[in-house]
């Protein structure tokens, strides 16, 4: 069995202000890099040092697999596959708006479907792409004598599109709430396509 | 928005010996009250304006229940629809012992089916009375429902869609909790699994 944990960044200046990212490269203030610090510290309390850690390659998601590899005393790898869903024309605005200027495709997105909107990364390919990560992750730590828990360090779309994949949920609407920054989920691969949701929304002890 | 949160029980000793409880009435060992206070503490914050929770009426779960209600300020409402699934002529053993004198049950219950053992609760009959016992909870904001493995893991999959007996979802550790959300007719969301961080050591 490979157990990886799936971690969503820590939070930036734009997650505060409410303002979407996706594609946007933010990276994190003071704030956003305390937090990472002690998501790290909760991580490699909780799972040990024997961790494979990669991230997306967007600073929010790299900075905090940083402070993960480096409390755990490895290295940190990034993987474009877990990059976060592009949000396309609303990238840089807030959900207000977003609201006020594309009512019915606001509407959408907050039913849970992907808004019909130009640049928008549709559900499925990030879906696709999140879980070949997974996978492949997962075999190669099958593969070896010791298998590491493996840490991902994505986005909070990229996470559930990809957890909602592996698990053979149907990708909208979610069945998966949200997860907050610095907040992970379990999952355990038991070979081929076995996977299984073991926690969610674990957060740092308060 | 509608919130149900499913709690399962404090450790007993036949949950350390794995030994399959179902309707056998094992009271909480030390740990498993040392436990029903940490997540007490931990829960009853998240709980908002709730003055009622709901609890199986074995002794396990009725005395978590009476925990997380003492630091919740609310009251114990006890619901046999609540309780674990029956093993029936399987209650009591541990996995080594079922393999053995049940071959062919216990094989079909590793893959995913059921047994055919004489008084075994099936995952429709399950689901059918524990599902009532929430649904007729409808009008209330958050209904917490301290109950079992079993029972809560069929829960899960019927408010998710999935398969009954789906092994997709993981039980609750003890004195861990589900909690699923819902807005208006919308789908059930999982909110949380197994998220408290579990501080007391077996």
């Amino acid at each position: 069995m490979i157990t990886l944990v799936t971690v969503r960044h820590a939070r930036t200046s734009y997650n505060v202000a409410g303002r979407l990212q996706g594609s946007l490269d933010v990276p994190l203030g003071d704030e956003g890099l305390a937090q990472a610090e002690r998501v790290a510290g909760a991580v490699v309390a909780e799972y040990g040092a024997d961790l494979r850690v990669m991230t997306s390659p967007l600073q929010r998601a790299s900075q905090t697999g940083v402070a993960i590899a480096r409390h755990a005393g490895v290295q940190s790898t990034p993987d474009e596959r877990v990059t976060q869903r592009p949000y396309g024309v609303w990238e840089g605005l807030t959900s207000d708006e977003v609201r006020v200027r594309w009512p019915e495709q606001y509407a959408r997105k907050k039913a849970g479907f992907d808004p019909d909107i130009e640049g928008w990364g549709a559900s499925p390919v990030v879906a696709a792409r999140v879980a070949d990560a997974l996978t492949d992750w997962a075999r190669a730590e099958a593969d070896r004598a010791e298998p590491r828990t493996v840490v991902v360090v994505s986005h909070g779309s990229a996470i559930m599109l990809g957890l909602l994949q592996v698990l053979g949920l149907p990708l909208t609407p979610s069945r998966l709430g949200h997860l907050a920054h610095g907040e992970w989920n379990e999952l355990h691969w038991h070979g081929a396509d076995d996977w299984r949701l073991a926690r969610y929304a674990v957060r740092e002890h308060a | 928005m509608r919130r149900v949160i499913l709690v399962r029980h404090g450790q007993t000793d036949w949950n350390v010996a794995g030994r399959l409880q179902g309707a056998s009435d094992i009271p909480l060992n030390s740990v498993g009250i040392a436990q029903a206070e940490a997540a007490a503490a931990a829960l009853a914050p998240r709980l908002g304006d709730v003055d009622t929770l709901y609890a199986s009426d074995l002794v396990r779960a009725r005395d978590t229940a009476a925990a997380i209600a003492r630091h919740a300020g609310a009251r114990v409402v006890t619901d046999a629809r609540l309780r674990e699934r029956c093993y029936g002529v399987w209650e009591g053993l541990a996995v080594a012992e079922r393999a053995e004198r049940f071959p062919e049950d216990h094989q079909r219950w590793l893959d995913g089916g059921e047994p055919q053992i004489e008084g075994y609760e099936t995952h429709e009959q399950v689901r059918d009375r524990a599902l009532a016992a929430i649904e007729e909870r409808a009008d209330e904001a958050t209904t917490v429902c301290v109950t079992h493995g079993s029972t809560a893991r069929v829960l899960t999959c019927a408010l998710l869609g999935l398969t009954l007996g789906s092994r997709t979802v993981a039980n609750l550790g003890n004195t861990q909790w589900a909690e699923f959300t819902r807005v208006g007719e919308g789908p059930w969301v999982l909110a949380s699994l197994n998220a408290r961080w579990d501080s007391v050591e077996a």
